[in-house]
This record gives C-alpha cells, sequence and structure tokens, in this order.
C-alpha cells in the first residue's frame, strides 16, 4: 500500500498554496519540486550546513529536516520572498556590496539566517551575526554585511 | 541503508485518540514533536519499520504552567521557546538556560521539543542533563491513566524510554523548589554545533553558605544521564567554595566507571574532560549564589 496523500495549506511568500504531500517529505523537497522554489537550496542534507535554512512563522528553520506536513497551516517565507516591487531587501543589497556570496550556493540560507536574525532584533550583538551565519570565522565578509545591514536599517 | 517512507501521518484530536493510535501501531509508529530527532535517525537507517508518525500538535502541549507543585513544561514547547520562558528569568533553574544555550544551531532549536529531547533517549543531549540535575520528571499520558517518572528512570537506556503501550510525554515536571537553587551546566563539545563530548549540570541547596544538597549529573558518558551521588553527597555540609570541590572530585573516577568511548573521545579522555567540567560547573554554581546562600 502506498503513502497517504495529505492536503497541505501553506502560505509561502504571501500566496495561499495547497499542495500534496506525503508523510516523509521535507519542506524543502515541497519547496523546490512542488512549488518550484529552487532558491532554497539543499546542501548537506544532515542538519549541519544551513543552506536550506527559510522562514516558517518567522523563525529560521532547516527545511531540509523540516517536514512538510509540519508546515501545514503555516507562513514560509523563502529566498524568493525577500524585496518588493522588483527591488532588493536590504539584506540582499548589503550581501552584494560586499560581495559576501561566496560561490553562491548556500547564500540563499545565508540571507534568510540573516533576515530572522534582524527580523527579531534590529540591534543584534556582533556574537549574534556570528551565530547566524556558523562557522564565522571563515565568514567574514556575510558578518561585514550583516553590520550594514544594520546601519542602514536604522536610518 | 534502508530509506524512512512512512505511509501515515496522524495529528489527533485529543490524547485518547493519540494513545489509541500509539496502541494501534505499537513499534511501528512514533512521536514526532519538531522531527529533528526522528531525521537524524532515519538519515542512519534506524526509522526504516516505521509506518506512521504521530504529531501531538493538537493536543495544546505548547504551555509553560506553574501548577501548585510543578512548572510543567508541555512536550510541545519548542527548546527556543523555553530558552525565552518566563521559568527560566531572573536566574531561576539557571543550569536549563544555560543548556539551551549550549544548544545549537537556532535552527534546530527552532523546531526541537522539549518532548523530543526527553523521549528520544539520546546519552548525548544536554536538555536532559540539565533537566535531571533539579529532580525533573516526565509525566506520561496513557490510556487508562497519567503518570510520572523521574527523568532518569524515564531514560532506561539508549533510546530506550519508559513508555508503555499507547503512552506518551505530554509534559515535564520540574518541582518548585529547585527554582531557587543555585545550578549550572557546561558542555564540551568538539565544534560549537556538535552534540557533547561531556557535559554536566549540577543543582545546590545552599544554606548560610553550607551546601545541604547537591546533584550533580554528567551527560554523554555512559548510555543514559549518570547521577554522580557520591560525589554529591561528598559535598554535604561544605562550604559552597572553590576548595570544597576537590571532595567531590575523589569519588568521581570510580563513580563514572568506564565511559564510552566512540569517535567523538577515548573513555579516558572523557573522564579527564568530566573532572574539569565538575570543577567549571560547581564553580559557576558557586558564584551564582556568591558563595552566600
Amino acid at each position: 500500500m502506498g503513502a497517504r496523500v495529505e492536503r497541505v495549506k501553506m502560505n509561502v511568500n504571501g500566496i495561499d498554496r495547497e499542495v500534496e504531500v506525503e508523510p516523509w517529505m521535507s519542506l524543502n523537497f515541497v519547496l523546490r519540486e512542488k512549488l518550484s522554489l529552487t532558491g532554497t537550496k539543499k546542501g548537506c542534507d544532515t542538519g549541519g550546513c544551513g543552506a536550506c535554512t527559510v522562514l516558517l512563522g518567522g523563525e529560521a528553520v532547516y527545511s531540509c529536516m523540516t517536514y512538510a506536513m509540519k508546515a501545514d497551516g503555516g507562513r514560509v517565507t523563502t529566498i524568493e520572498g525577500l524585496g518588493s516591487d522588483g527591488n532588493l531587501d536590504l539584506i540582499q543589497v548589503a550581501y552584494a556590496e560586499h560581495y559576501a556570496l561566496q560561490c553562491g550556493y548556500c547564500t540563499p540560507g545565508f540571507i534568510m539566517s540573516t533576515k530572522a536574525l534582524f527580523d527579531a532584533n534590529p540591534d543584534p550583538h556582533s556574537s549574534e551575526t556570528s551565530a547566524a551565519v556558523r562557522a564565522t570565522r571563515r565568514y567574514s565578509r556575510p558578518r561585514s554585511s550583516m553590520k550594514q545591514k544594520k546601519r542602514k536599517g536604522r536610518a | 541503508m534502508s530509506e524512512f517512507l512512512p505511509k501515515h501521518y496522524f495529528r489527533p484530536e485529543t490524547a485518547s485518540e493519540a494513545s489509541q493510535t500509539l496502541a494501534r501501531y505499537k513499534d511501528r509508529c512514533i512521536v514526532i514533536g519538531g522531527g529533528t530527532v526522528i531525521y537524524e535517525l532515519a538519515q542512519r537507517g534506524l526509522l526504516s519499520d516505521v509506518e506512521a508518525l504521530v504529531d501531538l500538535t493538537r493536543l495544546s502541549l505548547d504551555q509553560v504552567k506553574d501548577g501548585e507543585r510543578f512548572t510543567s513544561i508541555g512536550a510541545s514547547v519548542s527548546l527556543s521557546r523555553l530558552q525565552g520562558s518566563a521559568a527560566l528569568h531572573e536566574g531561576r533553574l539557571a543550569c536549563i538556560g544555560d543548556a539551551l544555550r549550549e544548544i545549537r544551531p537556532l535552527q534546530v532549536k527552532n523546531l526541537a521539543t522539549v518532548g523530543g529531547a526527553v523521549s528520544s533517549c539520546i546519552p548525548f543531549f544536554d536538555l536532559p542533563v540539565a533537566l535531571a540535575s533539579v529532580g525533573a520528571s516526565v509525566e506520561l499520558n496513557g490510556p487508562h491513566a497519567v503518570r510520572s517518572v523521574p527523568i532518569l528512570e524515564f531514560q532506561r537506556d539508549f533510546l530506550q524510554p519508559d513508555l508503555r503501550e499507547g503512552e506518551f510525554v505530554s509534559a515535564v515536571l520540574i518541582p518548585h523548589e529547585m527554582a531557587s537553587r543555585a545550578s549550572a551546566f557546561s558542555k564540551f563539545a568538539l565544534t560549537g554545533d556538535d552534540w557533547a563530548t561531556v557535559n554536566c549540570a549540577c543543582s545546590l541547596e545552599i544554606v548560610k553558605g553550607v551546601i545541604r544538597e547537591a546533584r550533580i549529573v554528567f551527560g554523554a558518558v555512559a548510555s543514559k544521564p549518570l547521577l554522580a551521588e557520591r560525589c554529591g553527597a561528598a559535598l554535604v555540609n561544605r562550604r559552597a567554595e572553590a576548595a570544597s570541590i576537590s571532595k567531590a572530585d575523589e569519588s568521581l573516577d570510580d563513580e563514572l566507571g568506564e565511559p564510552i568511548s566512540d569517535h567523538r573521545a577515548s573513555s579516558a579522555y572523557r573522564k579527564r574532560v568530566a573532572k574539569l567540567l565538575l570543577r567549571t560547573t560547581l564553580e559557576r554554581a558557586f558564584e551564582r549564589r556568591g558563595g552566600g546562600g
């Protein structure tokens, strides 16, 4: 017998969506394969790298280890949901200006972690900005982007 | 590796419905809290027999409440939410606050639940060790009754909770008198996000600068958290100051026995780390009480 398919409703980037989900499916799988939102990446798939970070109910989560059923009735924000009217979000601008993209693959994860951080606290301590991008000694540019966001966010 | 392909995802509306589902599927189902532990276990091929996930979200177990004798932390409370809860404000249950700060990354902490951290019985976790040091019990909701079991008894062994047919963890209960104890938690891990190589928590009842009771618990040294009873007893009637720590230290070697040895650390290495953590943890607890009581 195959898996029972459930209809899951979620608001993704401000749009109400309804998708058919099987119990094993991750939010990452649903976003990428069912909703074609491929901005969210699948990285290590072991809850370690952060490339798949999205916001669920405004909180940063790993979409690879979030079962899609847990997002039923929830509000999901992906990298495609940032910015408005064709303009980049301030965080994206800061990352671009500081050339903080690295190879680009996990940049959406960096940016979504940064988004959650600044939404919760517009004036984060440097230890919090470091924690947000993990392995921070290697990531000085994302950190300097956050400093810029902090300055401009205040303006 | 066997694939994890559950066929059903149940979201019971009542505790009774949850128990019936768990009783019907027995070992072929598992309760899902945030899902992060399930994901880890599934990745390791340990859940290939699981046919159904039972999500308790609709049971309203997402509150931290003060009852007559206990602070009750609902099983569905996320670790992030617990960290921000009033139950931990103003230095109360400081060892739990310490443990939650040590759990990373935030993306996991936003999903992972208290029920999952406790019922998964993974000996490298931080929260169960801190909870054990403040004498927490686990509230179990079953088909016919609700019972509570001390966490150190509930966690019988690696991945082995004391759950009877149809039972699930509904809350963790912390006695009110523990909130005012001087407590602390420390952890040694190989990286900022890793599970503990060794962790340690203590809670101390200090009266006029003298220790009246001490609960010292170590994690990641055995297949479940270890209450170092002799270590704690050695501190009783001694002053809450650094000079007393050597007394607790004396029995530690013997009490730890032969800690587990794995890819993170050898048994001997864990023993050395445990000794250092004992000192760090007690000193931190003494500082919080200023040694004055």
